[in-house]
């Protein structure tokens, strides 16, 4: 099996915008226009004030790596060729979200609460999706788009 | 014992527990789960010394399938005054399913109800494999997030960051939860001792969890019979009175394990059942010190090390050094799992603790905690909602 096989995302009313902007690589996450505040996974209505007025941003913070474990047996047939894989738990502070995802690269004890950046794994013919690997320290480098 | 509410001869209580043969999950294709269930009921009702004519209600939990009307059918029981499922939490609605039983009792519905729960996944697939079927789906498969040990493992991972509990920590308890096996002939992995060297040895399955660190997969059933203190007379054996029982879960917490991750980081660590605990414990009007024997829900390792810290028993970040005492062995301060639990006896989310745990405070338990008077059952940590209970010998 390919990575074609893997389950895929199936885009419902409320997380629509959600995967749109992973078409186009970008990882958005919902916020909420009247209190501002970000929310994850998607739901109909802000969690924190019951608004409707939904939008969907980038936090413009450097996300860490919040847990993560890595798996040897195959989550699902179309994994077994891969494995290992190293499934994480990627927060953003400021922004107060925690996002499912995987890692790439060695984790262990020392990487919990490093800092990581967003790549695309891009297995050829598949859809593209968010995942981490460390953000080594870089002086010159901006924000994480 | 401590009296509670104005009116204890209504009060719940468990008059009966019964369970039907353990076996390792697909031994029993002959077998459908309605015939396991059906067994583990009667067996309650004979321990009760009551007819399962008399049983005139069921409640359950974990999607369940058996239903009622063909349990009333099987049994013959004559009326169905009570029918329920708890909503969602998996496995965590174990004590949720007695909570409905006992308020219905109390509230004067039903006199006479049997809690359940019976798992044939020879029949019904195998339950550790994950499926398509959780609301969060998007959020995780694609990410090769599908398997409930994996949510397991990210939880204690971040436990072991953040309280200094460890890998010795968890092999404590699977080798305490196999040691109380080796003297209960019923648990499925009896004749089947654990040491360090085979837990360090085996396969990992989601690091940091081993192969001894996952529950069995069974083909089981077990039951209890709840009822009122005024029906409950004159019966053959001592009652166990139902002091504080329910569900519950943290703000916030949402899906939890079993949906994004997305709990507050605060409490991703812990599982949800903080104000549980207070509020069980405040009801039952006693302290965790108190309590002499527990069953904590142990589908994976991580869950009692869940359980400890949130109900009590003893900080966070306190939990490696009491585990790592021998705490949790007969002769602990706290024996947990005495039947052997999910992890040595059988996994039937949970069922099996709670006999267990009436077994204890009747006196009549094989591997008995002496003078056991005060005990405790945590349902599945982590899910929503998940719940609990306080028993004490009647």
């Amino acid at each position: 099996m390919s990575h074609l096989d893997r389950p895929k995302p199936q885009p419902g009313v409320d997380d629509a915008g959600f995967w749109e902007a992973i078409a186009q690589r970008r990882l958005h996450f919902q916020r909420c226009s009247d209190c501002a505040r970000y929310n994850h996974p998607p739901l109909p209505v802000c969690p924190h004030c019951q608004g409707r007025n939904l939008d969907w941003q980038a936090p413009t913070e450097v996300p860490k790596l919040f847990s993560f474990t890595v798996t040897h047996v195959a989550p699902d047939p179309a994994f077994a060729s891969s494995l290992p894989i190293t499934v994480a738990v990627v927060r953003y502070p400021q922004a107060n979200i925690q996002f499912v995802s995987n890692f790439c690269g060695e984790a262990n004890a020392d990487t919990i609460d490093r800092d990581v950046e967003l790549i695309w794994s891009d297995e050829e013919g598949s859809d593209p999706l968010p995942i981490f690997k460390i953000r080594e320290c870089m002086p010159d480098r901006g924000a994480v788009d | 014992m401590a009296q509670l509410g104005t009116n204890s001869s209504d009060r719940g209580c468990i008059i009966g527990v019964g369970e039907s043969s353990y076996a390792k999950w697909g031994a029993t294709k002959h077998r459908s789960a309605l015939s396991l269930a059906i067994e583990a009921v009667i067996a309650a009702a004979r321990d009760a010394g009551i007819n399962t004519a008399d049983i005139d209600g069921f409640a359950s939990y974990s999607n369940d399938l058996n239903l009622p009307a063909l349990m009333q059918l099987g049994l013959g029981t004559r009326h169905l005054r009570h029918a329920s499922l708890v909503w969602g939490g998996g496995g965590g609605g174990l004590l949720g399913a007695v909570a409905n039983a006992t308020a219905a009792i109390e509230a004067g519905q039903a006199e006479c109800i049997a809690v359940f729960r019976a798992i044939a996944q020879s029949q019904q697939g195998r339950l550790g494999k994950g499926g398509t079927s959780s609301p969060l789906f998007n959020f995780t498969a694609p990410f090769g997030l599908t398997l409930p040990v994996q949510n397991a493992a990210l939880m204690v991972r971040r436990h072991f960051h953040d309280y200094g509990t460890s890998r010795d920590t968890l092999a404590e308890i699977a080798l305490a939860c196999r040691a109380h096996a080796q003297t209960n002939p019923r648990a499925l992995m009896h004749g089947r001792p654990l040491d360090n060297q085979l837990y360090y040895q085996a396969r990992m399955i989601s690091e940091p969890l081993c192969l001894f660190d996952c529950c069995l997969e069974s083909d089981a059933a077990a039951a209890v019979i709840v009822t009122s203190s005024k029906h409950a007379r004159g019966l053959a054996k001592p009652q166990v009175d139902i002091l504080a029982v329910g569900t519950g879960s943290e703000p916030g917490w949402g899906m939890g394990f079993l949906g994004g991750h997305s709990m507050p980081a605060n409490l991703y660590a812990h599982g949800n059942a903080q104000t549980l605990g207070a509020e069980l414990f405040g009801k039952a009007r006693i302290t965790p010190a108190e309590v002499n024997v527990a069953q904590l829900y142990d589908a994976f390792t991580p869950m009692v090390i869940q359980a400890l810290g949130d109900y009590g028993f003893v900080a966070h970040r306190d939990v490696a050094e009491f585990v790592a005492s021998g705490n949790l062995r007969l002769g602990g301060a706290l024996p947990i799992n005495t039947s052997g639990g999910s992890l040595s006896e059988a996994y039937v989310h949970g069922a099996n603790l709670l006999v267990e745990l009436v077994r204890q405070l009747r006196g009549e338990a094989t591997n008995q905690v002496a003078g056991a008077q005060l005990g405790f059952v945590a349902g599945g940590p982590g899910v929503a909602p998940t719940s609990a209970a306080i028993l004490a010998r009647g």
